[in-house]
């Protein structure tokens, strides 16, 4: 099905654009109609009345109820017509905006539900950095070219009804001033070019301004900042990427300002046409009025080219964000090709055949040929030294990456064969650093999927966070954080450490990881976590991650990683009794606890 | 008032970043209203010289054009038109050579303005970087400046401003040749656009108001789909509908309030242009009466040409006035969060008669601390004192008050009670920069920069590639390093530099370290500095640590026990005092202390019979 997608031709972007428009605020159609009516009419008025005025004010006999009355006429027909301008435009605004937010939406959602594989994939974000950009304002992409599309109409008819009377009075003036804006479009075309050539360096730089920025607006830098003295280097720093920026905007500015001298001369021959025709006209016999009138369709002829073709520049640059966009969201970004439910047995038994991985678009394989059988029920501990890829690990099994060789498969069936979200429903997966959101207590643990309150209160028991919880005034309703309510509370380590649990405990997983979950917490919280940690493991398969070898010496199995992969596996005793790797590292981890304990274990 | 001295404020940081700007913008008004005049003073000589060649019957009916005749009997028309011609080039030309010169520059000012920021936010007293009010308040700041782009608005407005002040003096001063009459009258009616905007301002003002807390939760929740660390859990937690339903919520209310608040500007704005039609009416009707004789003295059609253009264009420029000046106060307001951060109070740089050079010894005297607007004692009556070369471990538990501590000898806050002596002399009686240059610190949450490795590590100390190197080998981080590609200038971080390299949590940390060493600072803080290292590493590092601080002062905050064994003594802050201060052996002795429930707790699963040692392995 993803692949008749995308050999499907799918239609222009503006009939897309248009189309999803129709489907869902086709009252905007209503005001354009109104307001391209209004507003062809209204310039063009501003551009005919005078000459009427002044053919009263040349004539022999001069009424002044006439120029009460032709005046009156000029006022009606503008007032009305540009109330209504005005009025439709800025109606017709906010659905125009709403537009872009849905289509925001529609990209929010891709964000959210893409194959996580993208998310850390740095490449990814440059490939639709356009796309990205296409619902970010009311200004640029998708919403830029509605509005676009909602003024152009009554551009054009403006612009047919200016053409009709320059050409009355000759076409060599029409011609002139089509030729000084076309050229002035196409040499506006190679500033374009030129600084699309540059974007790559202008985007560099702009990102490295943006660095800066974002270090030094980071309260976080400022202990070492104050510290090291650093503040002046980072000024400098900052200093000097504007001005690479500006470098390259001047070499921008510098070519566009040479295209424009050359405009210019365009604009003079215009000019002199112009005005030459006019003269020679009026010495010929035309009136003044008549000259007035042709003076004034001349230069709106020449300022509403100008305009139109500066929108369709818009409107062409906009067009590459907003195909982009379209690319974005054609692509199949989200991968569930599996279709079998979740097994039916309590817990899970897993194992790893000749997995081989690396990370999408780098060359080091973190493992090559790993094999590795978790039985059900076992408890199996990840232990090694940093960068050995024991998160990985996880980030396979939970299927946040594909494996590039080999399988791993789950009560004996290769984990892609699994429909995707009833896959990941059997996991509970707490990491080291737990995000907590800006939601009442009970979505934190429910995350979306509400239970009854007791299944709440119960998980928050077993973590033991019920004291807590219900000495908050709120309650399961009481928001955490402050980011959306001031009143939001802002929970300790060891607390947001239980409130994980809470939320794994909800999830009702048919296994556990554990990655890393209490690094940065004192002893004594350790120890708690600890406890909370059985109630939510009890018989269930359990992976868990940690350097610290104390506290994973109890599991069934241990496996320990070097650069190497799985260099070492079995049970603590076991390893201990190799003396090897594993043991190295528990001795060293545990030489500065020896001797007091063991005189005290002597005591008792 | 408050909007006056941000201005001026404003006017003082910009004039700070480009004196030059200003020259500019001055220039661009003169450049702009000389334009404004040249095309309606010079058509009018044009329109009056075709009068004068009709009514004086110097052209006769069923004349035909020849080009001779453009020297001779119609030489002046030739030349008034030619005039308009020329003035346009020339308009044209310094348009564009102005138009070069500002963008360049404005886009300068842009993005020097958050620079003055940034310098401020690194400035400031350290204290308001922990407060959440001022970290709001810089959120706000921010906020202004990229969602409102509030600092372009303002400058933008500010060039108009200017601009149109030029052309408005222009164009009075031709209107009042005519009558003062339709200038008054003119102004009546620009009287009345200005009010229906006040009004409207205000309740925009207060309709965006209203949206200030609905849009930062809609942020936050559109935040959660563009931010990394929640992606997993987003998946494993199946949460997506959860955010979703909250940001479509969210997108439903905010497209309401909008809607209704663009029906109103609508409206408004229609009626604004109808009193735009009125003005009109009211020039051309009155101009075209005095054309005729009534109303005043007559005046030919090149006059009438004349002050209809300045009469149209002048309720054009009052109006843009007034919007830039509406934009310029509304922007204000928009910043007021800036200017309000810029004036904070900076950390006073203290050049003192104390200069420390070598730090003998450390003595808290009865030091008390509440953070800023809390009543909570974090540090109450703390006594204790280190002497020079000893090994202090501090340890309590999460909350305890220990990196407090180390903030208040770190001077970034000052006790409110009590007093701290380095070598019997109250700390703040020292000159900051060499009192800054005795301590060193590494904190749990330290940060590095997106500079080459060496240039992180000695930061504005000189470098010394050899000092450099040995230390990276006491470290730890020597090989890594040289398996760079460009060794110790590598640039951390990719984002910032596709050459850069990003390094794991541990090897960070050791980078830290490596830096705070390389300071050659008399002491040496260490808060939680190995939590990301695992226990190879760590133990590697305390090890070493002996041979690493020399005879260095040393203080260590870790949550592994283990590490403070092998430290002179230890200082045990429970609920902000200090209960306990001794060696581990004495500690050890008080089955009841706190310290040793803490180093059991850890230390338990880590026994092992007597007599293993560590084997030689190569690791």
């Amino acid at each position: 099905m993803e692949n008749v997608k995308q050999t499907v031709k799918k239609p222009h972007a503006l009939v897309r654009m248009l189309k999803y428009l129709k489907d869902n605020d086709p009252a905007i159609i209503w005001f354009f109609v109104v307001y391209t009516i209004c507003s062809s009419i209204h310039p063009v008025v501003g551009v005919v009345f005078p000459k009427y005025l002044i053919t009263l004010l040349l004539g022999e006999n001069v009424v002044i109820n006439s120029v009460l009355f032709v005046v009156a006429i000029f006022f009606l027909i503008s007032a009305v017509t540009s109330f209504l301008e005005s009025y439709t435009f800025y109606a017709s605004n906010t659905r125009i905006t709403y537009l872009r937010i849905r289509y925001l939406f529609i990209q929010f959602k891709l964000f959210l539900t893409m194959d996580y594989k993208y998310v850390e994939d740095p490449t990814f974000g440059n490939e639709y950095e356009l796309a990205f950009e296409a619902c970010s304002s009311n200004n640029n992409g998708i919403e830029q070219i509605y509005h676009s599309m909602f003024e152009i109409v009554a551009k054009i008819l403006s612009i047919i009804m200016y053409v009709v009377l320059v050409s009355m009075l000759t076409p060599w003036a029409f011609l002139a001033i089509f030729l000084s804006v076309i050229v002035g479009y196409f040499t506006s075309k190679f500033v374009e070019r030129y600084r699309y050539s540059k974007r790559m360096e202008l985007a560099h730089a702009n990102r490295k301004t943006r660095y800066y920025n974002e270090v030094t607006y980071d309260f976080k830098f400022g202990k070492d900042i104050r510290l090291y003295g650093l503040g002046e280097k980072v000024m400098d720093c900052y200093r000097n990427e504007i001005f690479n920026y500006l470098k390259v905007f001047r070499r921008i500015k510098n070519k566009e300002y040479g295209w424009a001298l050359f405009d210019l001369f365009f604009v003079l021959l215009s000019d002199i046409t112009v005005y030459a025709f006019l003269i020679i006209k009026y010495l010929e016999g035309m009136d003044l009025a008549s000259f007035t009138m042709y003076l004034g369709a001349c230069l709106a002829l020449s300022t509403a080219l100008k305009t139109i073709i500066g929108d369709l520049t818009v409107m062409r640059n906009e067009m590459r964000y907003v195909k982009d966009f379209f690319r974005f969201i054609d692509t199949p970004l989200v991968t569930n090709d599996g279709t079998l439910p979740p097994p039916e047995d309590e817990t899970l038994e897993v194992e790893f055949q000749n997995v081989s991985f690396k990370y999408p678009k780098t060359e080091k394989y973190i493992y090559k040929n790993l094999n590795l059988k978790i039985a059900k029920g076992e408890k199996l501990a990840i232990v090694g030294v940093n960068g050995a890829g024991k998160t990985t690990l996880v980030k396979l099994l939970t299927r946040l990456f594909d494996v590039e060789e080999g399988e791993i498969l789950v009560n004996g069936v290769s984990i892609k064969q699994y429909e995707l979200f009833g896959y990941l429903s059997m996991f509970s997966v707490v990491f080291q650093n737990i995000n907590i959101y800006a939601f009442p207590v009970r979505q934190n643990v429910t995350m979306g999927h509400d239970r009854t309150d007791e299944e709440v209160w119960d998980c928050l028991i077993k973590a033991g966070l019920e004291e807590k919880i219900a000495s908050l005034s709120g309650g399961l309703d009481h928001m955490l954080l402050k980011v959306i309510d001031e009143n939001g509370v802002e929970l300790s380590g060891g607390e947001n450490q239980k409130l994980a649990i809470a939320r794994a405990l909800f999830k009702q997983a048919k296994m556990i990881i554990l990655d890393e979950p209490t690094s940065a917490l004192d002893a004594l919280a350790e120890a708690d976590i600890y406890q909370r940690f059985n109630e939510l493991v009890s018989d269930k398969t359990t992976i868990y991650v940690s350097h610290r070898l104390a506290s994973t010496k109890f599991c069934d199995k241990i496996a320990f990683f070097n650069e190497n992969g799985l260099v070492e596996y079995g049970t603590h005793d076991e390893l201990m009794a190799l003396e090897g790797q594993y043991y190295n590292m528990f001795v060293t981890q545990g030489k500065y606890y020896q001797t007091e304990e063991n005189d005290d274990e002597t005591v008792a | 008032m408050k909007r006056l001295r941000s201005f001026f404020l404003f006017i003082k940081i910009a004039f700070k970043i480009s004196p030059s700007y200003f020259v500019l913008l001055i220039l661009g008004g003169l450049l702009s209203s000389g334009q404004i005049v040249a095309n309606v003073l010079l058509p009018k000589y044009l329109v009056d010289e075709l009068v004068r060649l009709t009514n004086q019957k110097i052209i006769a009916p069923g004349y035909a054009f020849k080009f001779g005749d453009i020297f001779t009997a119609f030489s002046q028309v030739f030349l008034f038109g030619a005039l308009i011609v020329l003035a346009n080039l020339l308009f044209g030309f310094l348009d564009k050579t102005h138009k070069r010169l500002l963008d360049v520059k404005t886009s300068y000012v842009d993005k020097m303005f958050p620079g003055e920021m940034a310098k401020k936010i690194m400035a400031v007293n350290y204290q308001y970087l922990e407060d959440p009010y001022y970290l709001d308040l810089k959120e706000r700041a921010l906020f202004a400046q990229t969602n409102q782009s509030a600092l372009r608005n303002l400058v933008n407005a500010f060039a108009m401003i200017i601009q149109e002040t030029i052309t408005i003096i222009a164009l009075i001063t031709i209107m009042l040749t005519l009558s003062v009459y339709l200038l008054i009258a003119l102004l009546i009616t620009i009287g009345l656009i200005l009010l229906i905007r006040i009004y409207f301002k205000n309740y925009q003002v207060s309709f965006m108001r209203s949206l200030i807390p609905v849009n930062r939760r809609y942020g936050y929740y559109m935040s959660l789909g563009f931010n990394f660390p929640y992606a997993k859990d987003i998946r494993l937690y199946d949460a997506s509908d959860l955010i979703l339903d909250h940001v479509k919520k969210y997108n439903e209310t905010i497209m309401k309030s909008f809607l209704k608040n663009y029906q109103k500007l609508g409206l408004m704005t229609g009626f604004i242009r109808i009193i735009n039609a009125l003005q009109s009416a009211i020039i051309y009707l009155y101009i075209a009466f005095r054309t005729l004789g009534i109303w005043g003295e007559k005046i030919s059609l090149g006059s009438f040409t004349m002050y209809v253009n300045s009469a149209l264009r002048f309720s054009g420029s009052v109006t843009r006035f007034f919007d830039q000046f509406v934009t310029v106060s509304q922007m204000l307001d928009y910043l007021e969060p800036f200017m309000e951060f810029m004036s904070l109070e900076d950390e006073a740089e203290k050049k003192g008669n104390h200069v420390l050079t070598k730090i003998d010894s450390i003595r808290f005297e009865n030091v008390s601390f509440a953070y800023p607007k809390s009543d909570k004692l974090v540090l109450e009556n703390i006594s204790f004192s280190i002497k020079a070369g000893e090994r202090i471990s501090i340890v309590g538990l999460n909350g305890a008050g220990k990196t407090t501590l180390i903030k208040l000898l770190c001077r970034l806050y000052k006790p409110q009670q009590g007093t701290i002596y380095v070598n019997d002399i109250d700390i703040q009686e020292y000159d900051s920069e060499s009192y800054r240059k005795q301590i060193t610190a590494v904190f749990q949450d330290f940060q590095m920069f997106a500079y080459s490795i060496e240039d992180n590590v000695t930061g504005v100390e000189p470098k010394d590639q050899e000092k450099l190197m040995h230390i990276f080998k006491q470290v730890g981080i020597y090989d890594k390093v040289m398996s760079l590609p460009n060794q110790a200038k590598t640039p951390l971080n990719k984002t910032y530099d596709e050459e850069g390299t990003e390094l794991s949590g541990g090897e960070l940390q050791k980078l830290a370290i490596a830096r705070a060493l390389y300071k050659d600072a008399s002491l040496v803080i260490l808060d939680e500095p190995t939590s990301a290292l695992d226990p190879l590493a760590e133990a590697e590092i305390y090890q070493q640590f002996n041979d690493l601080v020399h005879d260095k002062t040393a203080i260590y905050i870790s949550h592994r026990m283990s590490s403070s064994v092998f430290c002179d003594r230890i200082l045990i802050i429970d609920g902000g005092k200090a209960v306990d201060y001794d060696t581990h052996q004495n500690l050890m002795q008080k089955k009841e202390s706190l310290y040793y429930k803490l180093f059991m707790a850890q230390a338990k699963n880590y026994q092992i019979e007597n007599g293993l040692k560590l084997k030689e392995h190569a690791v």
